[in-house]
């Protein structure tokens, strides 16, 4: 009540001020300091059979979010199967577990909920019968041919769409250039048709034995749930889904290719808008190199933003920063932008000269890193809105195999990290002599303007990277 | 004996399931959509204000919404709405620069900072909790002034960002131009929604920046807004910030919006698209379906989802199960303020002809008079539309958007709930009527396929009209 009266006179007070005098506008309010981010508070717990199981309460809404992460991804997908990961999971998805042939999916139309595998949103009241769907899902034991059939025909599609789509095949060279064409993240950008439609049902069954273990699963439940309801609930669904296998490893990435100078990758795709690649090897996620990466990158963005869009409208979109990997892998510093083909050269131009001042004669001023440093937190607050944000959170510091603490420390460090550190990881991360740069559009009107300026070497090549005259 | 005693299990089990069926069925319908918690307030100048407070994270959603998009271009200043979206967005007398930039620095974020519908332009942003003030501040010093830093070259800057927007998002992508070829083939020239909202900006060349002044200024006042707020905020001083940055800018005179004429039946139209760079066709059937607030939009939905609802609805399951001719189906419909459209899109499976699919998808739709949606098909659709309509609003983002949106559109916030609930009355006779209504003859069949390809559009034999850009991309 004191404080209910409080606020009413503050409320008052402040009204009166306002009306009281002619606004100025002029005048811009000075904020308070930022509330302190903290984690949500997560419940876990291990059943018997090894699952581990994670909670995180929110009742702003009555909305229940479960997540399943899984010691296996598209990663896992063997050389010549790109696809096999997508096409398990389809297959538990629309199998038939019990007799009557779609009684899965009839359940889950029943209450109204998309449920696969590893993902439900719905709402508190249908969490149960959600739930049950999902475990009778994942602990299948025995393959389905019928619905493997009918998801690689769903799967090979989707590869037909992805090879359809303009910034998939620059995207998938710049990967492939950064960490080599043999690596697992690479070859899970672009599944192919002719991998998709070599996927047996053997391969599913092998597929699904190695990887499929309660031991090597986490289950996050995040929203308008209590952590004993839904403990409890995970016990009677996942209590009994047995397995003897361990935790699998994680598939190997080959060394980095070695690159001898900065060379421009050029793909001829005529079309209207031209794909811009530009970047390196990023570090690895370590909550102190993170928060400064971070910072750079968001300063970088912003100078980015400036020059290449408001100032001289040379793209619409556009972004610099770090696509994190597990702490053991390396990222990637990579920025991306979307231009009109006959403005490339000054794009690369525009940008590179940026890097390089960021780099050696502007270094990311204090009111630019305070600037990014709101920006990322404010960011941070907002990338727990709601149960499907924090699930999504929390699955990627499970995969990532780290702890909340790692936000804690983020947020710490980049609280405190001092515009030298930002410098200093500029000069570090900035290798103008060692670039990937992949630019996706028209060759005709491209290629005579980007030799004009003479930025580097320029290699023509087909999507997959080969060189052509 | 023992055969009897199976029988009997048999039925046994089955009686279960029927009562199980049966008691879920009920529990469904007996579960209504809650609306979000709101209060509502107008300002003298006649803006109004909407707060919706959720302590859980410390961010606010600020989404001020004005009721003026595409459908109000003038005929001859196509896109002129969406260049006013970008001179707002360049910033205020105070807060100089622009305002994604600015909103950047306080740690703000957004999906796209701004958007222009058919019929709604917002201003979006989700801020930390201690920066609202400095928003409000900020929205309402580009509200009072909306266009000081128009000058002829940001002009001439945004006028070349819009291009590339569009440029990026539509006819850069595979097929993208589908969508405004289709809505200016369903709606004749001169209609508010017969074009969509980026235009290739031809008919803004010549524009100054006098001319985008006196084309804008009418419609972003206060009288013409709604200013959602929703998330961790107090609510007695946010009206007191409001009331303090809003109430003396003048209130705008009153908007006068474009009508949406009645539409004269006009026969099937066929369209071929070609693009080079398709890996597989398509096949788009579309009819004009209905606005906003009218009666027929649940039942249009709810049509959508007996048709390719997951794996049940009667297309999904002919072309993809059945017959294995499709790798996707969907049939949505979507609505604009006073008019809608209801698609099918099929993606064939390699191979399959397209005159195929289409004579597959008419005799589905003709069945629909002799084979009703049954009981069950109705129920997916309420528990479906049910879960999506409180699902979708987690978000603070999301929850402000949708009471601007309401509120412009129908002068309610939290009209989606009525909708949703309405559901659970539809009967099967509602659909079956909003299909013979809608699913006629009057319609537009899209062929889309890959450059050249023309053998292989639905039905060669009947007259079409190539309506492929001469800019088509090409394939490397």
């Amino acid at each position: 009540m004191r404080q209910l009266s409080l606020a009413c006179v503050i409320s008052l007070l402040t009204a009166s001020t306002l009306h009281g005098q002619t606004l100025d506008r002029s005048r811009r309010p000075v904020a308070k300091p930022a509330a302190v981010f903290h984690f949500p508070t997560v419940v876990s717990d291990t059943l018997p059979n090894g699952l581990d199981v994670r909670v995180v309460e929110d009742h702003s809404v009555p909305v229940v979010a479960v997540r399943v992460v899984l010691g296996v991804d598209s990663t896992y997908d063997p050389p010549g199967k790109e696809g096999l990961y997508a096409v398990t999971m389809g297959m538990l998805r629309d199998a038939s577990a019990t007799p009557g042939g779609d009684s899965l999916a009839r359940a889950a139309a029943v209450i109204g909920t998309t449920v696969t595998p590893t993902s439900l949103t719905t709402t508190s009241h249908s969490f149960a019968a959600a739930l049950s769907i999902m475990g009778r899902m994942l602990t299948a034991s025995s393959v389905d041919s019928a619905a493997i059939e009918r998801r690689k025909i769903i799967q090979a599609a989707a590869a037909r769409r992805i090879a359809q789509t303009p910034s998939s095949l620059p995207r998938h060279l710049f990967y492939q250039l950064l960490y080599g064409a043999g690596d697992p993240f690479t070859r899970s950008l672009v599944p192919t048709e002719a991998g998709v439609q070599s996927i047996t049902a053997a391969d599913v069954q092998r597929f699904h034995d190695q990887f499929f273990s309660p031991v090597a699963t986490t289950l996050v439940i995040t929203g308008d749930i209590t952590p004993s309801a839904a403990l409890g609930e995970a016990r009677k669904v996942f209590g009994k889904w047995g397995s003897k296998r361990g935790r699998s490893q994680a598939a190997e990435s080959p060394s980095l290719p070695v690159r001898e100078t900065t060379v421009i990758h050029l793909i001829d795709a005529p079309g209207q808008q031209a794909y811009v690649y530009v970047g390196g090897v990023g570090p690895r996620r370590l909550p102190r190199d993170a928060a400064a990466a971070d910072l750079l990158g968001a300063v970088a963005t912003t100078r980015m933003q400036q020059e290449l869009r408001d100032k001289r409208a040379l793209m619409y979109s556009g972004a610099i920063g770090f696509t994190w990997r597990r702490p053991t892998q390396p990222s990637a510093f990579v920025g991306s932008a979307v231009a009109d083909p006959r403005k490339v050269d000054s794009v690369l131009v525009t940008w590179l000269g940026m890097l390089r001042v960021l780099r050696d004669s502007q270094p990311a001023a204090a009111p630019e890193i305070d600037a990014g440093r709101r920006g990322r937190m404010g960011n941070l607050a907002a990338r727990f809105d709601g149960a499907d944000s924090v699930a999504t959170r929390l699955v990627e510091l499970v995969r990532d195999g780290l702890t909340p603490a790692y936000y804690t420390d983020w947020t710490a460090q980049l609280t405190s990290m001092p515009p030298g550190d930002v410098a200093a990881a500029a000069r570090r991360l900035i290798d103008l002599d060692h670039l990937i740069v992949v630019v996706s559009g028209d060759r005709r009107v491209i290629e005579p303007a980007l030799r004009t300026v003479g930025l580097a070497p320029i290699v023509v090549v087909d999507a997959e990277g080969r060189q052509k005259p | 004996m023992r055969r009897a005693l199976h029988s009997l299990r048999r039925h046994l089990r089955l009686i279960v399931c029927l009562l199980l069926l049966a008691g879920v069925t009920a529990d469904v319908r007996s579960q209504q959509v809650q609306p979000l918690a709101f209060t509502r307030f107008t300002l003298p100048n006649g803006m109004n204000v909407i707060f919706n407070v959720d302590h859980t994270t410390p961010v606010v959603a600020v989404n001020l919404a004005y009721h003026v998009g595409a459908k109000d271009d003038p005929p001859n200043q196509r896109g002129v709405t969406h260049l006013c979206e970008h001179a707002i967005a360049l910033g205020s007398h105070n807060a100089d620069q622009p305002f994604q930039t600015f909103y950047r620095s306080i740690g703000g974020t957004s999906t796209r900072w701004a958007e222009t519908t058919d019929d709604v332009t917002s201003f979006y942003v989700l801020i930390p909790s201690n920066q609202l003030e400095t928003a409000l501040w900020a929205e309402s010093d580009r509200m009072a002034a909306p266009f000081t830093r128009l000058t002829p070259e940001r002009l001439s800057t945004i006028r070349a960002l819009v291009a590339q927007e569009r440029q990026q998002n539509v006819e850069n992508a595979t097929f993208g131009v589908s969508r405004e070829l289709t809505l200016a083939a369903l709606f004749p020239a001169g209609h508010p929604y017969h074009i969509e909202t980026a235009v290739a900006g031809a008919e803004l060349s010549n524009l100054t920046t006098a001319d985008l002044r006196a084309a804008c200024a009418t419609f972003y006042t206060p009288s013409n807004a709604v200013l959602s707020l929703s998330g961790d905020f107090d609510p007695q001083r946010a009206k007191a910030w409001i009331a303090g940055y809003f109430a003396t800018i003048p209130a705008g005179v009153p908007v006068v919006h474009r009508r949406a004429p009645p539409i004269a039946p006009t026969g099937e139209r066929r369209l071929v698209l070609e693009d080079r760079r398709a890996a597989q066709p398509q096949l788009h059937l579309d009819w004009i379906g209905a606005g906003y607030t009218s009666p027929d939009r649940v039942a249009l939905m709810a049509l959508g989802s007996l048709l390719s609802g997951n794996r049940f609805g009667r297309l999904s399951k002919l072309l993809i199960d059945e017959r294995q001719l499709a790798a996707g189906v969907s049939a949505v419909h979507y609505d604009f303020e006073n008019a809608g459209v209801f698609e099918i899109n099929v993606l064939p499976r390699p191979g399959v002809s397209l005159s195929t699919i289409e004579s597959l998808v008419d005799s589905v739709i003709a069945g629909l008079a002799t084979s009703p949606p049954t009981a069950e098909e109705i129920e997916r659709f309420y528990a479906a539309n049910r879960v999506t309509a409180t699902v979708s609003l987690q978000t603070k983002l999301a929850r402000a958007d949708t009471l601007s949106h309401d509120e412009l559109l129908t002068g309610d916030p939290v009209f989606y709930v009525a909708q949703a609930n309405e559901a659970r009355r539809l009967t099967s006779a509602e659909v079956q009527r909003a299909a013979s209504k809608y699913l006629t003859s009057n319609r537009v069949v899209m062929s889309l396929v890959q450059a050249g390809q023309l053998g292989s559009i639905s039905k060669p034999d009947l007259p079409f009209v190539n309506v492929t850009p001469p800019r088509a991309p090409a394939r490397p």
